[in-house]
């Protein structure tokens, strides 16, 4: 029985006093891999909305379908069933290339491993999305970005001459140079070392609040959540968790409590819990 | 280490395949050489022993013997007849089933009309002894006939049963008065057809057969007993009785005769023909090749290599669990020997199969070639070795790579593609020497050949000196090519580059079609030099065609001013008016002609007199500047050079006495009254090899009775650059006159036709072999796509994440394969034009005295450059259609 906890002490919002915008929304997202017994359910019916301006981080344990449900509602992944509703289009009756444009001005991306183009400089990886729709570039914005996100001097160097924050700092700018609706990053910490990540993570704060932007953030670090306004925990296909100004210490908690309900559906697993 | 090897091949089984078609495609070559060769040397000597057919002894001159003797007895010796052997005696003889006497008159047989020359040979009255097989009908017998070759028969549209009338041939001269034949052609009747299988008699298209006295007839013999034997007699003697038989011949065989049996005979025929061993024409065969496999080289050392980059996290778990590195090198070797082997056999299998195609359905048979699918150790065996060795040498390198690979790469995820080490500068400067010092050598050969160009057709040591610097021509281009492919890896790149900078403004599929360009430098020069290699092969060999004959055209032009010339008795303005509804005739001028004698220098010639209209008419059939000569009741236009001796031609005064041939002589005897006229010169030529002059007068002057004709001549010019084939149209004329009588067609255009034939044979036959080549560099173009797609799978993918649309992935892959292939092939015409420049001037120097005729084939090249582009599109589809399956989500998982 899916049991969507609520937040502990927020009241609902009425829908007609809705304070932000929706971004993107999921309804009934459900996605399926494989056949018949061996079938993979990754998403069960998930309905999620988004809110513009703000940065939302996705958490939850490996497996959980955090990253399904991100790809999907991107557009790189094609949904078993289910709508997704983003500025005012079904992006799952979209085709293939019309996602692609969708991708390519409307929403940006940030990888776990940069996925920067080793044979292009800084400068020329940034403005890629609008090489590929033969457009030119905002000058000002492009110099904003880079200076925001503290590129300057490095613009000339290829991906192989950048630190792996450097790097990342590189992506994000790519996907902001075309001034999209809405940016995902997939585990934008999860191959840098503390310091860069706390860079990288003020900088996707700083670009929601400087910048207007909104941010989707997948993430299975608590302390990347705590940068979030609102942090939404997964497992299992399904959102258990909806906390806003999330902590460092309320999503362990919430966390660690989703692993001790997976573990206590398990007998001998609840023996080691017996035994704490 | 071997069950590991296999399940890593079989995994990449699928990027091995383009490395495999490609060994396969040379392998295939090297099969079909050795089979082409066994089934030439199969023919030959097939050909060989044919004329021997079914008999078991032979009698020939004995050549040993005869070396010793003088001369008037070696000539009796050779004059033995029939007569001399008893030969019907020996017919009659226990034991002996049939004597053939190698002999056979040439006969022109007519029926309805048709002409045609049937070469003959000397009813046996055997059929064993036959080596033409009777299809329809039988032999004359002794009911008197002939046998026609199929051929003829379906020429003169005869069968079995009509009547054809025979004449000695147009050339026999005249027959015996009081023979025979004395009273006009002889009616035979067709009494069957023959089919010659094993072509001995292709030359003339087939052999008829005619009964010995007959024979003798049209050889201007009495009868058969006068018929020579000196060509051989062969012997059909029954098994049984053979000893007795043998008594009897021996008794019969004249003096300076030998008796020898069928297995002597035999050998002594495939030694005189040198069989069995490897001659020049499989060696050359062979050489196109050891290219291909030279060429698919390339493309297996590209291939080993991503599959080594690919493979090195599975190469470095192997490292971390105990496996050395001698082990991983000779895993990746014997991974190659095994595609090696497989692709050699199954390109052993697929030669094969070719050559079975080829003789089963007669192809060459078409062309007179009769061949059967010989099979011999050398067959698969030279193939096999060559194919799986190439391959395990093109894989050296990926081997050492593979060594190179630290088991701490199976903790940390490598980047996948290959960093790419700069090529040594020994490389570099050996290969810029070679350049220099093969062009220096050439360009010597060249200005040499120049500079002595008039004095070549001189002294020995001019012909010395010739062999040396065209040698050095050779070599010299040699070198250069080998620099240049040598090289390839520092200046093809940039090429490239350039080419795709300049390509990387027309949208975002150029851009990043020319950023991918020059990621991996040396797979690219590989590939492209693999292409360049073919390339400037065909565009050499094609150059030095069109050169020659260019040539060889401007040659004949200068030597021979018309194009076609009719004479003879049969000329008339009927047949001119034929010739000149011919496709591909310009014009025809009908004059009339005489001859005469005039005096150059105070010497006595010869001049052909020939009644022009005007001078209009003469220009528009002769190949000659005419400007500034005259033509008119009073002026004769004479050449500038005498045609017998090639000296000027002086008249005094501007003016000529012509005295003409076969005018009535006037009343004291004398010969008829010289014609004075005015000469006017222009520098045209040979006419008419017979007289120091063909002139043209004006026709009025035979109008007018000044000159008696005694002949026409019909001067012909042909459409140059019309679209038809020269030497079709001289064909076409040549069947119109035929079917007069008493005509004679010759010309440069005969010439010219025979050389351009030759010469596009020769280019055709070495440009087909050097398909082989490109085709594999082709090949290679793809794999090169195929293997840069799957190592930016994850590039691919991000590209698509951030808004690139597969129609845009398909099109850079597209101008990649384009820029690789476009730019390759570019260079390789260049490079091969000049080196057919280079190689024209050495060798067509000796025949144009007016220089060579430098052009390049755009025929042959622009077909050479469109086919690489195709290719290069065609290469593209599969690569593209893999990269835009792959769902970007597959190719950012993490690792």
């Amino acid at each position: 029985m899916p049991a969507h906890a609520t937040a502990t002490s927020r009241p609902p919002m009425p829908p007609e006093r809705l304070a932000y915008p929706t971004a993107i929304e999921a309804i009934g997202l459900t996605k399926d891999y494989g056949e018949g017994d061996g079938a993979v359910h990754a998403l069960h019916g998930v309905d999620v909305r988004f809110e513009k301006g703000r940065f939302t981080a996705i958490m939850g344990p490996s497996g959980s379908g955090k990253s399904t449900l991100m790809h999907t509602l991107a557009g790189l992944d094609s949904a078993t069933s289910g709508r997704i509703m983003f500025e005012g289009r079904d992006l799952t009756t979209l085709d293939d290339k019309e996602l692609t444009l969708l991708r390519r001005g409307k929403i940006g991306f940030v990888f776990q491993s940069f996925n920067l183009l080793p044979m292009f400089t800084a400068e020329q990886n940034i403005l890629m999305p609008l090489t590929l729709a033969g457009a030119k570039p905002d000058r000002a914005w492009f110099r904003l970005l880079t200076a925001t996100l503290g590129l300057n001097g490095r613009l000339g160097h290829r991906p192989a001459e950048l630190s792996g924050g450097q790097q990342q700092r590189v992506a994000i700018a790519r996907a902001l140079i075309a001034k999209p609706s809405l940016v995902f990053a997939d585990e934008p910490t999860g191959n840098l070392d503390s310091v860069s990540s706390a860079e990288v993570l003020g900088f996707l704060r700083r670009s929601v609040d400087e910048l207007g932007q909104t941010i989707v953030m997948v993430t299975h670090d608590a302390v990347a959540a705590s940068y979030a306004d609102r942090a939404i925990v997964f497992a299992d296909g399904r959102i258990i968790a909806d906390e806003p100004h999330p902590s460092v210490e309320t999503m362990n908690a919430l966390l660690m409590a989703e692993r001790e309900r997976a573990a206590g559906d398990r007998p001998e697993a609840g023996r080691a819990r017996h035994a704490r | 280490m071997f069950r590991i090897t296999m399940a890593l091949m079989r995994k990449s089984a699928r990027m091995l395949v383009p490395a495999g078609i490609a060994v396969l495609i040379g392998t295939a070559f090297i099969a079909c050489t050795f089979l082409f060769a066994n089934a030439m040397d199969d023919s030959l000597k097939t050909q060989a022993t044919a004329q021997y057919a079914a008999a078991d002894h032979v009698i020939v001159p004995d050549r040993d013997a005869l070396a010793e003797v003088d001369d008037t007895t070696v000539n009796d010796a050779y004059g033995t007849t029939a007569g001399d052997l008893d030969v019907n005696r020996l017919r009659a003889a226990d034991g002996i089933r049939g004597v053939r006497i190698d002999t056979g008159a040439l006969v022109e047989a007519s029926h309805g009309g048709k002409h045609a020359t049937v070469q003959t040979i000397a009813d046996p009255g055997d059929a064993r002894l036959l080596p033409v097989d009777v299809t329809g009908g039988t032999a004359p017998g002794a009911a008197g006939g002939i046998a026609l070759p199929e051929s003829i028969a379906d020429l003169l549209d005869v069968t079995v049963g009509d009547t054809v009338s025979l004449t000695p041939p147009a050339d026999a001269g005249a027959a015996e008065p009081g023979g025979p034949l004395a009273d006009g052609p002889l009616k035979v009747r067709v009494t069957g057809v023959t089919h010659d299988p094993t072509g001995l008699f292709s030359y003339y298209g087939g052999a008829g057969i005619l009964p010995e006295r007959e024979t003798a007839w049209f050889l201007g013999l009495a009868d058969a007993a006068a018929l020579p034997i000196a060509s051989g007699v062969y012997l059909d003697t029954d098994p049984a009785q053979r000893t007795e038989a043998l008594k009897t011949i021996r008794q019969a065989v004249p003096e300076h005769y030998r008796l020898m049996d069928r297995a002597t005979v035999d050998e002594e025929a495939m030694r005189a023909y040198d069989l069995g061993g490897t001659s020049a024409v499989t060696i050359f065969l062979m050489a196109f090749g050891v290219l291909a496999l030279l060429v698919a080289a390339l493309v297996i050392a590209n291939t080993f290599q991503v599959l080594v980059a690919q493979r090195r996290r599975t190469l470095a778990l192997l490292r971390t669990i105990g496996a050395n590195t001698g082990q991983l090198y000779r895993s990746v070797v014997l991974e190659a020997a095994t595609l090696g082997v497989l692709a050699s056999l199954l390109g052993v299998a697929a030669g094969t199969g070719i050559m079975a195609l080829v003789t089963e359905t007669g192809l060459l048979e078409s062309m007179g070639l009769h061949a059967r699918l010989v099979m011999s150790w050398q067959v698969v065996a030279v193939p096999l070795a060559f194919g799986t060795l190439m391959t395990m040498l093109a894989s050296l390198g990926a081997a050492r790579a593979a060594t190179a690979v630290t088991p701490m790469e199976a903790l940390r995820p490598m980047d996948l593609t290959e960093r790419t080490r700069r090529a040594g500068r020994v490389r570099g400067v050996l290969g810029a020497l070679m350049i220099v010092a093969g062009a220096a050598a050439t360009v010597a050969a060249v200005v040499w050949v120049r500079r002595n160009l008039t004095a070549l057709s001189g002294s020995t040591a001019d012909a010395d000196a010739y062999q040396l610097w065209l040698l050095a021509a050779i070599a010299g281009c040699a070198l250069v090519f080998a620099g240049l492919v040598v090289t390839a890896v520092f200046w093809l790149p940039h090429l490239i580059k350039g080419a795709g900078w300049i390509v990387s403004h027309a949208g975002p599929a150029a851009v990043i079609a020319d950023a991918n360009i020059q990621r991996n430098p040396r797979r690219i020069a590989a590939t492209g030099a693999a292409l360049l290699i073919g390339v400037t092969l065909v565009s050499t060999i094609a150059t030095g065609a069109a050169s020659g004959k260019a040539t060889m055209t401007a040659a004949l032009d200068t030597r021979y001013s018309v194009d076609v010339i009719l004479s003879g008795p049969g000329v008339d303005t009927a047949l001119t008016d034929q010739v000149r509804a011919v496709d591909g005739v310009k014009a025809v001028a009908d004059m009339s002609s005489a001859t005469g004698r005039f005096k150059d220098s105070g010497k006595d010639q010869g001049v052909l007199l020939l009644g022009a209209k005007n001078l209009a008419q003469v220009g528009s059939v002769v190949n000659a500047d005419l400007a500034g000569a005259r033509l008119d009741r009073g002026t004769a236009l004479f050449p500038a050079y005498s045609a017998t001796t090639g000296a000027k031609l002086h008249f005094a005064g501007g003016s000529v006495d012509i005295t003409p041939d076969g005018g009535a002589a006037t009343a004291d005897g004398a010969d008829a009254a010289a014609v004075r006229l005015a000469v006017s010169q222009a520098d045209y030529r040979r006419i008419s090899d017979l007289y120091a002059a063909s002139a043209f007068v004006s026709a009025d002057l035979f109008v007018d009775g000044t000159l008696a004709a005694d002949g026409h001549m019909a001067l012909v010019s042909l459409e140059r650059n019309a679209g038809r084939d020269l030497s079709a149209v001289f064909a076409d004329i040549q069947s119109v006159a035929s079917k007069a009588s008493q005509v004679t067609v010759a010309g440069p255009a005969a010439e010219r036709e025979t050389w351009e034939q030759s010469i596009d044979a020769m280019m055709a036959l070495l440009v087909a072999l050097l398909a082989v080549a490109v085709l594999i560099a082709l090949i290679g173009v793809a794999n090169t796509l195929s293997l840069s797609v799957i190592e930016r799978t994850r590039e691919s993918a991000t590209l698509r994440a951030i808004g690139m649309t597969c129609g845009q992935l398909r099109r850079s892959l597209a101008i990649e394969a384009l820029l690789i292939a476009v730019v390759s092939g570019l260079v390789g015409l260049v490079a091969g034009t000049l080196f057919g420049w280079a190689g024209s001037q050495m060798v067509f120097s000796l025949l144009g005295d007016g220089g060579v005729s430098l052009s390049v084939e755009w025929g042959v090249d622009g077909a050479v450059l469109a086919i690489s582009v195709l290719a290069a599109l065609l290469a593209s589809v599969f690569p593209a259609r893999r990269a835009v399956r792959t769902p970007p989500v597959e190719a950012l998982a993490e690792a």
